[in-house]
């Protein structure tokens, strides 16, 4: 009894991890989906899974099904869904596709990245509006006509009123004139003034006005009706369009001056609403005071993911650039001077030891005590998170992201400033990617406080 | 007098006797004995203001209709309007605790669009859970199907766009105010008097997709910036949240993206179990929340409170007004 | 030719001929008044609503209570009027004249103070212009527009023969515009049997017509509130509620204003203790339909406390309304019922003081609808207060002064008590009344 226990704990153990293992055999995936579909179209994407030696369906298998995308300057890869093969290999997803373009769907065996992905590409064309919202109550044949024949009826009725009192004095005048005996008729009539048609004459008035108002009414109940009451411009799918901008300024104004016009412009193209009305930065973006030429030209030709519009040679010459460029320059001598008034401001809203950081910013690097994170997330916050914000890579955003985030590992190794990608883009000895900021423009001083940070450790 | 015409007409062709049976069989002194012809004449004069009451308003409604007072653009072939949304991630947000900053999407919101003191068209509320602990919910307007706020205004001035923002015209508002007490939100907020504003806002070319500069005794609120989304720009709010919690996106692309990575709306939402405020109201809002109470940024949720918001303008804006909300 | 009748054309010519230093006062004090009211309202236009005491959580306060009161009071003129015309009520004729006057009034102020309230009346005119007529400000518009009309034309009908008296009583006894405005209004009435069965055809018109158009008017305006998302307003009694509340408290202010000029101009022998007993009854009744109405909403809202019920119950009951509340309910609605039940206390005093608690109670109630309505927090913040400005307390009593203004300029220059019409009811009663007597005695017995 006990050996055959044994025999099958064994036996059990071995199809286990025999099985686990062919899990892990090679597989292969094919997958095929319709060459060309319009948005909003059902289609199906038919991926099979075969084994890749003896060519045989595998069930089981959880498919991944993902497909590339474009939104708000934002690429990325969607993952669509997940089906599981069924016993003959063959997992269909079934999906519409939204967007006009070529859309590559690819798939992928769940947790397993030693298999082969497979795609397909799939040609979507335009197609009609998909989600087409309704708003409130539509009832056929109710309309303004409705409640403009009550109210005409009720005036009408009430004119009726007001007509006997027109009878009413016609008959008084006409036994007054039966009594008299002399006097022109003509001149009793001017002298007598009759109020009863003029009453009757005000209400009618009343009343088409009253009845007109009614009836220009719009229906803006009906919200998606641009023909009927449209006030906008509408945003349509595949249709490109420039960013207006706040408009703060009057372009006409620009005088030659550069760093005037650079204001003028800097207010007019809409840049003062995330940057600020004196460059000096926000919650949406930093302060781009300190950007070079170069780099000014580049973010502003090309646009950054997430909320920097790109402007092109039409709508931002480089002249104009150049005025630009003049303002900024201008603007970070009034913000260094600006930034010791703030820090006393801004004494309630900062913590404690962002307000030491301050003072201590002040006066060169190179203390006997160790700089706190404090004092390095003022220089990040002030020279990186211009860029380094919302944007995609590395986040100057807090402690966390400052030491971990970005596309290259982690950036910080406390202790270690030399291997530390922070510390080496600051020094322009990186490995990979140009110095930060580019043009190198971060003051030694503040480099120093960086380096002396991680070398301290790189406390939060 | 249309309308009257035809009683004029009824009332002329009768003789003297026909009118005193008319009179006294119409006002109530008993119902008499009323000959075939006045009988007609009364059936031809209710036929006719029943005809009239039913052509003469929709004719003169076509020739009186308002026109639209700007530009409508040219309907390319086979387009397709956007549909915008906004998902907000409440797993991410923690009230900007972790910054030691006040709610930066407020913040974002008030300088793009030098919006006055006291208004946050975007609004951090922390709501009670239940158990312990509370989380935090940005409330922006939220752009309902069903607006409440369109359905009463008097004269159309605030309206809803083909592609789903609910934008108020300046220029034609009263302030009567019938849209705040309607709102179930509490997202519209009206200038009681000069507001603050610095000068430079002054010299914007309002535009009802701006509302700047703001104008004394008109009513205000998040529009979903919709002259920066047409361009691909994200709206402030998104682009100043630290976390990153906030997305934006369109329906008809099914695409939402808070500047750094990209989703799709309608699985973001079913797998995350997206849901609306007040849904029970029948506004159909089309702003989504993701349930959350900051986890994701390492807010434990009996961490309770955020900074207030601090607007420059009261500095800047001399002469002006300030008022409490 | 009876004396009664007599002394009833007396007693209504004299206000028109002589004028006493006491009037000129009163015109004084309330000219003043109108005037500070003014000046508070160019300092509004001026600085803007930031100088009332509303703000963004509560954005209506007393100027739209005022709008809601005062539109309220102008259902008097069609209850007494109307209502107990068509119903053939014949006690109502000496008061008839001031209840249809108090409408008109009461409408115009009323709305005033909606232009008042508005953050840019500059374009009040876009409501004609652009007005959409889904909106339930349009409907207020409209209906406001129609009654006001309807209800001058309803004063002015049945005046004609007392102005037609006027003009032939008070020939060189007053100024000149007087008598040329006496003839111009009484259009060419003389009298005849052709006229005055002219006349009541229109006046029957009117008399039914203004019922509908009365009840519609204040159901709209209630509806400016109930077709908001509000917890407290979001109720499908308020046109009812309303409709009620205004007919009571009309009913109320035309107590109060038979009583003063009953006591002014000496009309004891024509508005006597029975017509403020009858009144006063009608304004029991109406309390009674008000407290089923305020039972209806509280008990099925009360036994449910759906989620933010809590919060309204308790500001209302127990916290920063309760005194409000309290003093609408007893001594609005309790007091007046009680105060009809004890034969004792059915005196001239006690019916008016009756009434001046209701008005001040009615009052009351549209203020805390108003601000309550408003006050329950939407979302999770703190409730806001409302404390009225010297501002809105010197426009609230500006349009108190210029609805008495109006009131004190039309007794001076209009007939106040409907002299045709008292004449022709008592003199139909003496004529059926001899009738009824003739035809006993000839035929002997009661019984034929």
């Amino acid at each position: 009894m006990r050996r055959s226990l044994v025999v099958a704990i064994l036996v059990g153990v071995a199809m286990v991890s025999l099985s686990g293992s062919a899990a892990a055999a090679d597989l292969i995936i094919d997958v095929s989906g319709p060459e060309e579909a319009v948005a909003g179209e059902e289609l199906e994407i038919i991926a099979t899974v075969r084994d890749a030696v003896s060519g045989g369906p595998v069930e089981g298998v959880p498919l991944v099904f993902s497909s590339n995308a474009f939104f708000g300057g934002v690429t990325g890869e969607i993952r669509l869904g997940a089906v599981v093969s069924n016993n003959l290999g063959v997992a269909t997803y079934t999906t519409a596709f939204t967007v006009r373009g070529i859309h590559q769907v690819r798939v992928e065996i769940e947790d397993d990245p030693e298999t082969e992905r497979a795609a397909v590409t799939i040609g979507v064309d335009i197609g009609s509006q998909i989600v087409g919202a309704e708003a409130g109550i539509s009832i056929p044949g109710l309309g303004s006509w409705f409640i403009t024949a009550v109210i005409a009826a009720v005036w009408v009725i009430m004119i009726v009123a007001a007509l006997w009192l027109v009878r009413v004095s016609r008959s008084g005048r006409d036994d007054a004139r039966a009594d008299e005996e002399e006097g022109p008729p003509r001149g009793r009539r001017r002298r007598a003034f009759n109020l009863a048609p003029i009453v009757v004459g005000v209400m009618t008035v009343l009343a088409l006005g009253l009845v007109a108002v009614l009836m220009r009414s719009p229906d803006t109940h009906h919200n998606f009706d641009p023909e009927g009451y449209d006030r906008s411009p509408v945003a349509y799918l595949d249709a490109a369009y420039v960013y207006p901008g706040l408009g703060l300024a009057d372009i006409g104004s620009l005088t030659g001056e550069a760093v005037g016009d650079g204001r003028t412009l800097f207010l007019k193209l809409g840049c003062a609403g995330c940057h600020g009305l004196n460059a000096q930065g926000g919650a949406s973006a930093g302060s781009p005071a300190f950007a070079t030429r170069q780099w000014l030209g580049t973010v502003a030709r090309t646009g950054l993911p997430g909320g920097m519009p790109a402007y092109s040679e039409a709508d931002l010459s480089d002249a104009e650039l150049d005025a630009i460029h003049a303002f900024l320059l201008d603007a970070r001598d009034v913000l260094a001077d600006e930034s010791d008034r703030d820090d006393a401001d801004a004494a309630a809203t900062t913590t404690t030891e962002a307000e030491a950081a301050s003072t201590t910013t002040m006066a060169s690097g190179g203390e006997q005590a160790a700089p706190s994170f404090a004092e390095v997330q003022e220089i990040l916050q002030a020279d990186c998170s211009a860029c380094h914000g919302a944007f995609g890579g590395w986040s100057a955003a807090d402690y966390d992201s400052v030491v971990e985030s970005g596309d290259n590992g982690p950036a910080v190794i406390p202790g270690d400033a030399d291997n530390s990608l922070l510390a080496q883009k600051l020094l322009g000895t990186q490995s990979s990617g140009s110095v930060m900021p580019p043009g190198g423009s971060l003051a030694d001083s503040d480099i120093q406080v960086i380096i002396d940070w991680i070398e301290a450790g790189a406390t939060p | 007098m249309l309308a009257l015409m035809p009683l004029a007409a009824a009332r002329a062709s009768m003789t003297r006797h026909n009118r005193r049976e008319f009179k006294t069989w119409l006002f109530a002194d008993g119902v008499r004995s009323v000959d075939r012809r006045t009988a007609l004449r009364l059936f031809g004069v209710a036929a006719v203001f029943g005809g009239v009451t039913q052509v003469v308003p929709r004719t003169l409604r076509t020739a009186l209709a308002q026109t639209p007072t700007a530009q409508t653009n040219e309907l390319p072939l086979r387009a397709r309007t956007r549909q915008w949304t906004m998902i907000i991630d409440l797993r991410s947000c923690d009230g900007c605790q972790s910054i030691g900053l006040p709610p930066q999407c407020t913040t974002a919101c008030i300088e793009g669009h030098f919006t006055p003191d006291p208004m946050q068209w975007i609004e951090v509320f922390e709501h009670e859970l239940p158990g312990d602990g509370t989380r935090f919910i940005p409330t922006p307007c939220q752009q309902c199907q069903n607006p409440p706020c369109v359905n009463v205004c008097p004269v159309a001035a605030t309206f809803s766009t083909p592609e789903g923002p609910v934008l108020i015209d300046q220029d034609r508002c009263i302030g009567c105010r019938i849209c705040m007490a309607a709102c179930p939100y509490d997202r519209r907020f009206f200038n009681w008097g000069d507001p603050p504003v610095p000068p430079e806002a002054l010299l914007a070319d309002y535009d009802l997709e701006l509302q700047v500069p703001a104008r004394k005794g008109t009513v205000m609120k998040c529009d979903f910036c919709p002259d920066m989304v047409r361009s691909g720009t994200l709206p402030y709010c998104i682009q100043g949240c630290p976390h990153s919690a906030i997305y934006y996106g369109d329906l008809e692309e099914d695409y939402a993206t808070n500047g750094r990575e990209l989703v799709s709306i309608s699985r973001f939402l079913a797998n995350n179990d997206g849901f609306r405020l007040k849904e029970e109201l029948g506004t159909q809002p089309r702003v989504f929340y993701i349930p959350g109470h900051g986890e994701e940024v390492g807010r434990d949720p009996t961490n309770t409170g955020f900074l207030p918001i601090r607007w420059p303008w009261t500095r800047l804006a001399e002469g002006s007004a300030r008022w409490d909300r | 030719m009876s004396t009664w009748r007599e002394e009833l054309e007396e007693a209504t010519l004299e206000p028109a001929r002589t004028t006493t230093r006491n009037y000129y006062l009163v015109i004084g004090v309330l000219l003043a008044v109108i005037a500070w009211a003014l000046y508070a309202y160019f300092v509004q236009l001026r600085d803007g609503l930031v100088v009332t005491g509303m703000s963004d959580r509560i954005s209506w306060g007393l100027y739209i209570t005022m709008f809601v009161f005062f539109i309220g009071i102008s259902h008097a003129g069609t209850l007494i009027s109307a209502i107990l015309r068509v119903a053939n009520a014949t006690w109502r004729t000496p008061v008839t004249r001031m209840a249809e006057f108090i409408t008109a009034v009461a409408l115009m102020t009323g709305a005033l103070f909606v232009i008042v309230d508005l953050g840019r009346p500059d374009r009040f005119l876009h409501v004609l212009i652009y007005g959409r007529w889904q909106s339930p400000i349009v409907w207020d518009v409209t209906a406001v527009t129609i009654y006001l009309t309807a209800s001058l034309l309803y004063l002015y009908l049945p005046m004609i023969p007392d102005l037609a008296f006027f003009r032939d009583r008070l020939k060189g006894q007053v100024a000149g515009w007087k008598s040329s405005l006496y003839r111009i209004l009484a259009i060419n009435w003389k009298g005849t049997d052709g006229q005055k069965q002219q006349l009541h055809s229109s006046i029957s018109i009117m008399m039914i017509l203004i019922i509908p158009i009365a009840v519609s008017v204040h159901t709209v305006v209630s509806w400016i509130f109930a077709m908001t998302l509000r917890e407290a307003w979001n109720s499908a009694i308020f046109g009812f509620f309303f409709v009620a509340g205004a007919i009571f408290s009309g009913i109320a202010s035309l107590i109060i204003m038979m009583a003063l000029l009953r006591r002014v101009y000496r009309l004891e022998n024509f508005l006597t203790l029975q017509h403020f007993r009858y009144l006063g009854f009608l304004m029991a009744a109406m309390a009674g339909v008000m407290l089923y109405a305020n039972i209806s909403e509280y008990v099925t809202a009360g036994f449910k406390f759906e989620e933010g019920s809590e919060f309204i119950f308790r500001q209302l009951f127990v916290a920063e309304f309760a005194p409000y509340f309290w003093f609408y309910l007893i001594g609005g609605l309790i007091f007046p019922i009680v105060l009809m039940s004890i034969r004792r206390m059915r005196s001239i005093g006690g019916i008016v003081t009756a009434a001046v608690f209701v008005a001040v109670a009615m009052w009351v109630e549209r203020y805390f609808i108003v601000v309550t309505g408003l006050r329950a927090p939407l979302l999770p913040y703190e409730p806001a207060n409302y404390a009225p400005t010297w501002v809105e307390w010197s426009i609230t009593a500006g349009g108190f002064a210029f609805f008495a203004l109006l009131v004190t300029l039309f007794v001076k220059i209009f007939p106040i008590m409907a002299v045709y019409e008292i004449v022709e009811e008592r003199e139909g009663q003496e004529t059926s009344h001899r009738a009824y007597e003739a035809e006993i005695a000839s035929s002997g017995s009661l019984t034929q």
